[in-house]
């Protein structure tokens, strides 16, 4: 049997009776929390670059102007 | 409201954003430079940049509409723009997409994947389909930004998509593309502070965060009948499980919008100019705040809207707006919040409009001038030579996008947004996780996840989702019937069917062929 209004209301979070909208609204901030927190504990991991990735990122970036030069003219 | 005023702001922000485009342009004008000086990128711009690119007026202003009409299920959606559009995307795509796109020398989504299996007609075929189908997207996001014209100033629609054409087409003319990332910064700050404001006044006027839901639930018997009948049972409940709605709201908005966000070409090009996965690692959080005080204020202040309508007017927030869920938010804005809101207000519809815009049509130009015309056409890189095809490629998308958009009936956007949305998913997503993830990913396997993927979700578009397969009539034609299944099916998003298909395919054929450059595979997970 499909619960009534007033049983759902009985067992609302923060004003919203069906669990499944509640648990969204809980998600939202959760899944924030994990955000930060994966931000915080990697803040200064992962920052070093080889030389080799550098050249690449050279030749990568002296064609990426040019493309940008080509979308968006010379001014 | 003061038209001097406006005008002042308005060009004072747009002198700010030529200001900060020229800074970031200078910063990387050659490539001696920008390893000197300007290969440190602040986490805060990236993670902004990315976040004004990834959020705009569709979500602002359509998805907020929509959820006035069906309520806080929509939810879900934020969670997987904050789990799916950020930390898997910059985790597990964001990183491999970097490196992979170095090791290649691939500058744009197409390019990746063709390059990554090496097969030129992945990259010619996919930057066809973004030049086809981003119009559809953009004039989502142009509809969005032309809604909040109208409603604020009172700028008649097609005057309103008119003058935004304008304004966004002089933007790109003039260099709007260059340092993209500071002047998406300011947008995005922009956004950020507008959005935030807009939560606490929201709650503040409707007595707090309990007070306000409670009321928004005690409202269920003002659901308008047509939408109780397709399942609606209250603004703070789910749809009934199973009913047209249900699928509406989980299939193609939090599903087909929630995942496709991860095949979205002006979204991965942005991984390939991160610097570190340090910074993939900072704007994780960065970007989660964002997009919980941009898209979660959205689709809270949406509902919570026809509690201040009903309480203000004495009607629910649909009837208001007429009936169209895309001018709820600028009904609301113009009525509801203090007259220097709305300035600040139509500057962060500017800013999310503009910055999506231009990373579309940024898009839309290397897809038609590097990805298609160069591969297909011309068949070699000449420097220079695309330009024109490029720049004539962005005037046909900007003309396509202002017909489309004048053309789409009421309550359009997150349908729009939806439809690129999920087409992007359902033809790329398998081959570019397949990619990143896979070595024994053969050229045939990723040609097959494609088409297979595309030809799927236009089938479902033409046969059997009810509002396209109407809206085209090709079915009826054929058949006799709007569709070819009834029951739920006309409400099922194509992605659902879709996106296995191209999985299978993707996998299927991979494994029953051999991979044909073993050289490629090497150097596109060198380091990886």
């Amino acid at each position: 049997m499909l619960p009534t209004q007033t049983d759902l209301e009985k067992n609302m979070i923060l004003g919203i009776p069906d669990p499944i909208v509640s648990s969204a609204y809980i998600a939202l901030i959760l899944s924030t929390v994990l955000c930060v927190v994966y931000g915080i504990r990697n803040w200064n991991r992962e920052g070093e670059i080889s030389e080799e990735e550098l050249n690449a990122e050279k030749e990568w970036m002296k064609e990426e102007i040019e493309i940008e030069e080509e979308i968006s003219g010379g001014i | 409201m003061n038209i001097f005023w406006l005008v002042t702001i308005v060009i004072l922000y747009l002198a700010i954003l030529a200001y900060l485009g020229y800074i970031g342009f200078k910063k990387t004008k050659n490539s001696a430079d920008y390893l000197v000086g300007g290969r440190e990128i602040h986490p805060y711009v990236m993670a902004m940049s990315y976040g004004a690119t990834f959020i705009s007026t569709s979500a602002i202003v359509g998805f907020g509409g929509i959820s006035s009409l069906f309520g806080m299920s929509l939810l879900w959606l934020p969670v997987m723009n904050i789990l799916i559009g950020i930390f898997v995307a910059f985790i597990f795509f964001g990183k491999r997409t970097r490196r992979m796109g170095l090791n290649l020398q691939a500058h744009t989504f197409p390019e990746l994947l063709g390059k990554r299996v090496d097969s030129p007609f992945i990259q010619w075929f996919s930057g066809l389909l973004i030049f086809i189908f981003m119009p559809i997207y953009a004039a989502a996001v142009l509809i969005g930004a032309s809604r909040i014209l109208e409603g604020l100033l009172g700028i008649p629609y097609v005057y309103s998509i008119a003058l935004f054409s304008v304004l966004v087409a002089a933007y790109v003319i003039m260099g709007g593309l260059k340092g993209v990332m500071y002047t998406d910064a300011l947008q995005g700050t922009l956004m950020f502070a507008g959005m935030i404001f807009l939560l606490f006044f929201i709650y503040c006027k409707l007595g707090g965060i309990t007070v306000a839901h409670s009321t928004l639930t005690s409202m269920s018997d003002l659901i308008p009948e047509k939408l109780r009948a397709i399942g609606h049972m209250g603004w703070t409940t789910s749809p009934s499980g199973g009913s047209p709605l249900w699928w509406v709201v989980y299939s193609s908005l939090v599903l087909g919008v929630g995942i496709g966000v991860l095949a979205q070409p002006q979204l991965v090009v942005r991984f390939m100019t991160v610097k570190s996965n340090k910074e993939m690692n900072r704007a994780v959080l960065i970007g989660g705040v964002f997009i919980i005080a941009t898209v979660g204020t959205a689709y809270i202040l949406g509902p919570l809207t026809n509690v201040y309508f009903k309480e203000s007017v004495g009607k629910i927030a649909i009837a208001v707006a007429k009936g169209n869920p895309d001018k709820v938010i600028p009904i609301f804005i113009n009525s509801a919040m203090p007259q220097w809101f709305s300035y600040l207000f139509l500057l962060v519809i500017i800013s999310a409009a503009m910055s999506t815009l231009s990373s579309q049509y940024h898009a839309i130009g290397t897809s038609i001038g590097r990805d298609f015309y160069e591969t297909r056409i011309q068949k070699k890189h000449i420097p220079g030579q695309d330009l024109i095809i490029t720049r004539i490629g962005i005037v046909i998308s900007i003309i396509a996008t202002v017909l489309i958009a004048l053309n789409m009936g009421p309550g359009i956007i997150a349908r729009a947004t939806a439809i690129f949305f999920g087409l992007m998913a359902s033809s790329l997503l398998a081959p570019y996780v397949a990619s990143l993830y896979w070595k024994k990913l053969t050229k045939k396997g990723a040609v097959s996840g494609v088409i297979s993927g595309l030809v799927t979700a236009i089938f479902c578009f033409l046969f059997l989702h009810g509002k396209e397969a109407e809206v085209f009539g090709i079915c009826k034609a054929i058949t006799g019937k709007t569709t070819l299944l009834g029951g739920s099916w006309p409400f099922v998003d194509p992605l659902v069917l879709a996106l296995p298909v191209s999985i299978i395919f993707t996998i299927a054929v991979s494994l029953f062929t051999e991979v044909e450059n073993h050289k490629r595979v090497d150097i596109s997970f060198k380091g990886l």
